[in-house]
């Protein structure tokens, strides 16, 4: 590595959005060399995401503003050199890889940037088959976008810009669309190819455990537009830094703090294998001893009832098979499984837009397949996971009163409900807002709002917390745990963020390949190495903390640390 | 509305036969050709031979009947239905045109199949189901980037021509989205029945419509962006990966093609009138 040589500097950079009426970013200093692999973290809004448009160039060549200072790439200006020459030096992944895969095929797709400087087709070809190879696609050349997993895209789209031989890959939010297991091989896969290409590597993340399953040398932290901290991770994980800023720690941290132990710089806290398991082993075993946990089985009467539940699409291969379980009044479950294992079949056939092959629904006593969807609607609710694909009007009242209108709620009950579901859900102080002016967390909010207003008996929700950061999943958790608690709503998550699942539900229901592979309490699906395996989830770090460090069974272990976990919340709770 | 099991239409099919091999220009421009062909000529010489022709090409991409036997079946009734209209309103037209009155059956005195507009019906259905055949072998065999490749290569700008593979690319991301969100506002009690107004829902309407606009909005600018990023519009000209060189197979079709015109053209000249009509 040649320090002497940096490949990205910037000095007292600033940039303000034209549109916006203060800068995005301030004082940014920053210099990044040859061959390095830093991760930029950050909370939502804290400008992390512009910063990887100023290193790409759609700052300022597509999204125009006032920039300030100097931002140099290669030694030369970036507001000089243009966004096509930049793009030859900086390839960017996109978060959303199906926006970023354009063509009708791998090849095709790989192949775009080639077309586009006019390389031969012979050559192209050549590129492309060699290319494929680096990220394993080989095989999958001929196939069409829609027959690919989310890994398979992203591979793709990394072979599309690294056929412009760039000098640096800059991966914005990577691990955003994909599913635990998937997410820990992409991150495999940066770190297998920065080895072998040597590249400079920029991620865009906040989900930082994830990203340190491989070493990375440095991690900007940044807030409010500016860099808070730029340092080695073993140090920035020592600091209380991370919690003051709203990212989560890895959940081995967490433990061995809920368990007393002071972490310091020098105990290699961001690689629990290599931390010094003597020093620390103690603590966590009196810690885990102190209190024996085992949750309850859920009591109270049954609200939903699926017996051998099964449907295809197709009416060949089936999407779902045999699904039978019971959902208690009250309950707040988690319904796991990787993409394409049935979990939104399962949800669509409680709301009846689709009809099951075989098997029955009982809802509170009555059959649900005998009523139509508007029926179900009145005691079962729907949330989806992106809250642009709900919201039909552009005032939050006008839309979170929608669902009355068509009842034909009378004005006066409207008003009434649409007031009290907003005062429920934070957001009476918006109540005359455009949804535009609000952000994603909110819009979710007012999604959540525009179902709650119907008063259902049962929530479903798909991918509450996708796309969103540490202190809004907080946030969106704690209200639904709230509502759980307070008007004993039942709700079912359909998700894989194994952080929801172990921190807010005791029970997941895991399917894999339409089938039903485990229904059971969280801790024991998360120690449960077949589990996770057949659902694309990955072991928690407290499994493998307990595992590694013989800490007695692993169940017990997460059980302990769940219940601490619940202790403090309610604590903080208690405070505000 | 019951939208769970769609099935998908019709598509590029890949079997590797010797029309597969032919380069998307040829292909094009030989459609155009057909239909040129059909759409001029009332000569049933001419549409007799492209119509078994049509069939004869269509059997050797190798792509299975079952694919296209709904859209076969539907296009065979368009065409008869066609020519029953054609009889109801006027059912003088063929002795019009080919001249005689060879009365064949007799309904009522307007009604009387002759044998000039049994002729003429037969030889206008046959000229419209001329054309499908070849239709058929484009779609099933022209891979749609191969497609956008023969249109700039004909001459329309590359962003263009692109935009056309875009449009295929995306299109089942729109419809998939498009049922998600209908599924969603069902759930929330939009009804899409015939159980409500056709007012209220043409409203119900717009609540799917309107995510699915603005969210379709969002992605279009994502998708731009990603595009700029690796250099799409960096050059006046692009390559194409999927363009196809012309072969022996295309210099073949171009010859035939232009026999078949010299054929065309002399039929055409020595045929008295406008019609074929041996009788």
């Amino acid at each position: 590595m040649k320090t002497t040589d940096p490949l990205i500097l910037f000095k007292d950079f600033s940039f303000q959005y034209k549109s916006q009426n203060a800068p995005t970013l301030h004082d940014i200093n920053l210099s990044v060399n040859r061959g390095e692999k830093v991760l930029i973290i950050g909370p939502s809004g804290s400008g992390k995401s512009t910063l990887g448009s100023c290193l790409n160039g759609l700052i300022p060549f597509s999204f125009k503003g006032r920039m300030g200072g100097s931002a140099q790439i290669n030694g030369k200006e970036t507001s000089k050199t243009g966004l096509f020459p930049l793009s030859q030096v900086v390839g960017t992944v996109l978060q959303d890889t199906d926006c970023q895969f354009v063509g009708l095929s791998v090849a095709e797709d790989i192949a775009f940037a080639l077309e586009n400087s006019c390389i031969p087709q012979p050559e192209m070809r050549e590129i492309v088959r060699k290319t494929s190879l680096l990220v394993d696609m080989d095989r999958f050349l001929d196939q069409a976008p829609f027959e690919l997993s989310g890994g398979q895209k992203q591979r793709v789209s990394l072979a599309g810009v690294m056929v412009d031989d760039v000098d640096c890959l800059l991966f914005d939010e990577p691990l955003a669309n994909l599913d635990p297991h998937t997410g820990r091989l992409a991150i495999e896969l940066i770190d297998d190819i920065q080895k072998k290409t040597g590249k400079t590597v920029i991620i865009i993340e906040h989900r930082l455990e994830d990203v340190l399953h491989r070493p990375v040398n440095r991690i900007i932290l940044m807030e409010r537009g500016r860099i808070v901290s730029d340092t080695a991770p073993d140090e920035l994980l020592a600091s209380s830094l991370l919690s003051q800023k709203g990212i989560r720690e890895p959940l081995y941290l967490t433990a061995l703090k809920y368990a007393g132990c002071p972490v310091t710089g020098q105990d290699n806290p961001s690689s629990l294998t290599a931390m010094a398991k003597d020093r620390f082993k103690p603590a966590l075993e009196e810690w885990t001893m102190r209190e024996k946990v085992s949750p309850g089985t859920p009591e109270g009467e049954e609200i939903l009832g699926i017996r051998d539940l099964s449907y295809s699409y197709d009416g060949d291969k089936p999407v779902l098979n045999d699904i039978s379980f019971s959902l208690k009044k009250g309950e707040m479950i988690s319904v796991l499984g990787k993409n394409g294992a049935g979990k939104s079949t399962l949800s669509k056939l409680i709301m009846g837009v689709i009809t099951p092959d075989r098997g029955s629904i009982s809802f509170m006593g009555g059959n649900l397949l005998e009523k139509p969807v508007n029926e179900r609607s009145r005691s079962i609710g729907f949330v989806m996971q992106n809250p642009n694909h709900m919201i039909s009007h552009s005032l939050i009242r006008e839309e979170v009163g929608f669902g009355l209108d068509l009842r034909g709620t009378a004005e006066e009950e409207r008003d009434r409900r649409v007031d009290d579901v907003l005062k429920l859900c934070g957001l009476y102080p918006f109540r005359n807002w455009p949804i535009r002016a609000l952000s994603y967390g909110q819009r979710k909010r007012v999604t959540i709002a525009s179902i709650l207003v119907l008063e259902p008996e049962l929530l479903i929700l798909d991918e509450p917390t996708a796309g969103q950061d540490y202190r809004h999943y907080t946030e969106i958790m704690e209200f639904l745990t709230d509502l759980n608690s307070r008007t004993g709503l039942t709700i079912m998550m359909v998700t894989h963020d194994m952080h929801l699942a172990l921190e807010y539900t005791d029970r997941a229901v895991v399917l894999s390949e339409g089938e039903m592979i485990c229904d059971n309490s969280i801790a024991r699906v998360f120690s449960d190495r077949d589990v996770i395996v057949k659902a694309n989830l990955k072991e928690t770090s407290l499994f493998t903390l307990a595992e590694q460090w013989d800490l007695g069974n692993p169940e017990d272990f997460i059980n302990r640390f769940i219940a601490h976990e619940k202790m403090i919340r309610r604590e903080t709770r208690g405070q505000q | 509305m019951d939208s769970s099991k769609i099935r998908t239409g019709l598509n590029y099919v890949e079997t590797g036969s010797p029309l597969h091999r032919l380069s998307g220009v040829t292909k094009f421009l030989l459609f155009i050709y057909w239909i040129t062909l059909a759409l001029l000529t009332f000569d049933y010489r001419i549409i007799g031979t492209m119509l078994v022709l049509g069939i004869l090409l269509l059997i050797l991409t190798r792509v299975p009947f079952h694919v296209y036997r709904p859209f076969a079946f539907f296009m065979l009734f368009v065409v008869i239905f066609n020519a029953t209209w054609i009889f109801i309103f006027s059912p003088q037209q063929g002795e019009i045109y080919i001249g005689g009155r060879t009365v064949l059956f007799r309904l009522t005195e307007r009604y009387t199949l002759t044998r000039e507009t049994l002729w003429y019906l037969l030889t206008v259905a046959s000229k419209y189901l001329t054309i499908f055949p070849m239709a058929l072998i484009f779609i099933l065999t022209t891979h749609p980037t191969e497609f956008a490749a023969s249109l700039s290569r004909l001459g329309v700008p590359y962003k263009i021509a692109y935009s056309v593979s875009l449009a295929l690319r995306y299109l089942p991301e729109v419809t998939k989205d498009f049922v998600n969100i209908m599924h969603s506002q069902q759930a929330r009690g939009v009804d899409l029945t015939k159980n409500v107004s056709f007012v209220s829902r043409f409203k119900n309407v717009t609540a799917i419509l309107i995510p699915l606009i603005l969210s379709s909005l969002d992605k279009t600018d994502t998708i731009s962006n990603a595009m700029e990023l690796r250099g799409f519009g960096k050059m006046k000209g692009r390559t194409w990966y999927n363009r196809k060189p012309f072969g022996k197979g295309d210099y073949l079709t171009f010859i035939l093609m232009a026999a078949f015109l010299v054929l065309y053209i002399y039929l055409r000249a020595t045929l008295d009138g406008m019609f074929w009509y041996p009788f």
